[in-house]
């Protein structure tokens, strides 16, 4: 008897063990696709470093410079996370795997999140969110997909675990292309994650008569603010809202150097010519806004991310003629800008159309964190706390040191200051290959306060600072780069 | 609070020792962007009591500045 005792005792403590080895049980409440700190707890997960982890703050506690661009860091860390894969090697839409090592490329949460394609279609509903496949126009359905992946040589390290998304806007919201060398124009996506995809579902913000019901009774849009504090009822993660940029790959571009995917890009354009309707191509990310709402955010956070290679900085230019800066690094190879390009265009000058065949010449107007601190000035190594700008690139690049992603540096965060009377910090924001040709006056919440549907007269802000319910609600039948 | 001092005391101990050393300073506010729990351990290693810790990490911006004012002026006059 007293045997069996024991026999029990030690077994109950042996899996209490196991379980305590294995992670904490997350509580009811702890949703993993919230990537909360409850979350990485349950997985028994540490942080990488101060800012990369799987799991990130609801909101910043007091809103300044730095927390600002620390916490859009985070969330990059956070939202680039490899995504669960099922049984079947396909993504689980939106649940990191928390566990999973970080080295190669991989499918990242937010690219399962869900695309304005996806969730404006005109009156149908949005597609599920649980949902990776979705109907393709006629011309990227006939596409035989294994054929297209087997002509490129790298196609081994380009994640298949889920439908290759639909690239077919190829303008900024000025009009204007930025063509790269080929003069095949970037791609750009627009995707809500499941706090804004849910608000729209729930309102039925994706039907035009519903909008215009809603902005009627509510008078503006408003989605859901994260919190530094779970609330009593409701979710503590907020809407988060990304705009993509995506390059062609060609056969001289480094698949090392970039986080990529599959995509359908319609239509095809190279040097100035439409030669196919769609083809099916590895696409690399060159750009990442993210913008997110919170209670101390009320009027979003603005932050946006580039690839280390996409232009020089006015100052590089000179170091680009002699391949090396000072240090004695060498200079890269720019996406988007050769010193002396035959044929290409004015240096930051937009081409007539995106199918101008002359490729883009970029030159980036400040480099990252250019209000935060002096340029040009040594800056030493960072300790795993120091909350100076260039240590929130610093570790995103160690923390993601064995994947491309290590190549993406944050440029900014743009905010309001409270109680100034609306100033902004900083005032001037953009990304090179979104705002490519408005640089020099881009300010993302001024901008986005036009968010109004077109022809009324509603006020600032009617559509919470978001274009989409405007562009791809009101006005479904005007696609910007037909105008 | 379980502490023997009053709250006016520990919230000056606390930014004090925020103020006298940067690697402290760097370390509570990196303890601010991890999470309310990271917030509130750091907190608690600086000296504060437990509960006042708990009590201190739900509040946020204006009503932060308010405490930490209000709680200095009180121990210094």
């Amino acid at each position: 008897m007293r045997e069996s005792f024991h026999t029990v005792t030690l077994t109950i403590l042996l899996t209490a063990a196991a379980a305590a080895m294995a992670g904490a049980q997350a509580p009811p409440d702890c949703d993993p696709m919230e990537q909360l700190a409850c979350s990485c707890e349950a997985a028994g997960i540490d942080p990488v470093n101060s800012t990369v982890s799987a799991c990130f703050i609801g909101d910043v506690n007091t809103i300044t410079a730095n927390q600002a661009d620390s916490f859009t860091a985070r969330i990059f860390a956070g939202i680039n996370w490899p995504v669960k894969l099922d049984d079947n090697g396909r993504v689980v839409p939106g649940v990191p795997d928390y566990t999973a090592s970080l080295d190669g490329n991989w499918t990242t949460v937010w690219e399962t999140w869900k695309s304005t394609n996806h969730i404006f279609r005109g009156n149908q509903p949005p597609l599920d969110w649980n949902s990776d496949a979705y109907p393709l126009p006629e011309a990227c359905a006939e596409i035989d997909v294994e054929a297209a992946m087997a002509e490129v040589p790298y196609a081994d390290r380009i994640p298949n675990t889920m439908q290759p998304r639909l690239l077919d806007e190829y303008v900024n919201p000025e009009g204007h292309a930025l063509l790269d060398r080929n003069g095949v124009p970037v791609r750009y996506d627009v995707i809500f994650n499941k706090a804004a995809y849910d608000y729209t579902v729930e309102n039925r913000l994706w039907n035009a008569r519903a909008l215009d019901q809603f902005l009627e009774k509510n008078g503006k849009l408003s989605l859901p603010e994260g919190s530094w504090i779970k609330p009593a009822e409701g979710r503590q993660r907020g809407a988060i809202v990304l705009k993509s940029s995506w390059m062609v790959m060609d056969k001289d571009h480094d698949p090392d150097r970039f986080h990529m995917a599959w995509a359908y890009v319609t239509p095809v354009i190279e040097n100035g010519t439409l030669t196919h309707d769609c083809q099916l191509k590895p696409v690399a990310l060159v750009g990442l806004h993210v913008v997110y709402k919170t209670q101390r955010f009320a009027k979003w956070g603005w932050g946006t991310f580039e690839h280390r290679d996409v232009a020089p900085t006015w100052n590089e230019i000179g170091d680009t003629k002699a391949g090396v800066y000072a240090d004695g690094a060498a200079v890269p190879k720019w996406l988007f800008f050769e010193r002396d390009h035959d044929g290409a265009a004015r240096l930051n000058r937009p081409p007539k159309g995106p199918t101008d065949d002359r490729p883009s010449r970029v030159a980036s107007f400040y480099a990252p964190g250019y209000y935060a601190e002096p340029i040009g000035i040594a800056k030493p190594d960072c300790s795993d706390t120091d909350q100076n700008f260039w240590c929130f690139n610093a570790r995103l690049a160690a923390g993601f040191g064995n994947s491309p992603l290590k190549n993406y540096r944050l440029h900014g965060t743009q905010w309001e200051l409270l109680n100034s009377g609306g100033r902004l910090v900083p005032e001037i924001l953009g990304n090179a290959t979104m705002e490519t040709y408005t640089q020099s006056t881009s300010s993302c919440q001024t901008c986005h306060s036009y968010a109004v549907p077109e022809h009324s007269r509603a006020p600032r802000g009617t559509l919470d600072f978001l274009f989409t319910f405007n562009r791809d609600v009101l006005l479904r039948s005007i696609p910007s780069q037909t105008k | 609070m379980s502490g023997d001092r009053s709250q006016a005391y520990y919230t000056c101990e606390v930014v004090s020792k925020c103020f006298a050393d940067d690697a402290t300073r760097q370390g509570f506010m990196a303890a601010y962007t991890q999470s309310p729990d990271a917030a509130q351990a750091y907190l608690e290693k600086l000296g504060m009591p437990d509960d006042m810790a708990a009590k201190v990490v739900t509040l946020q911006g204006n009503d932060l500045n308010l405490f930490i004012g209000q709680n200095v002026c009180d121990y210094l006059w």
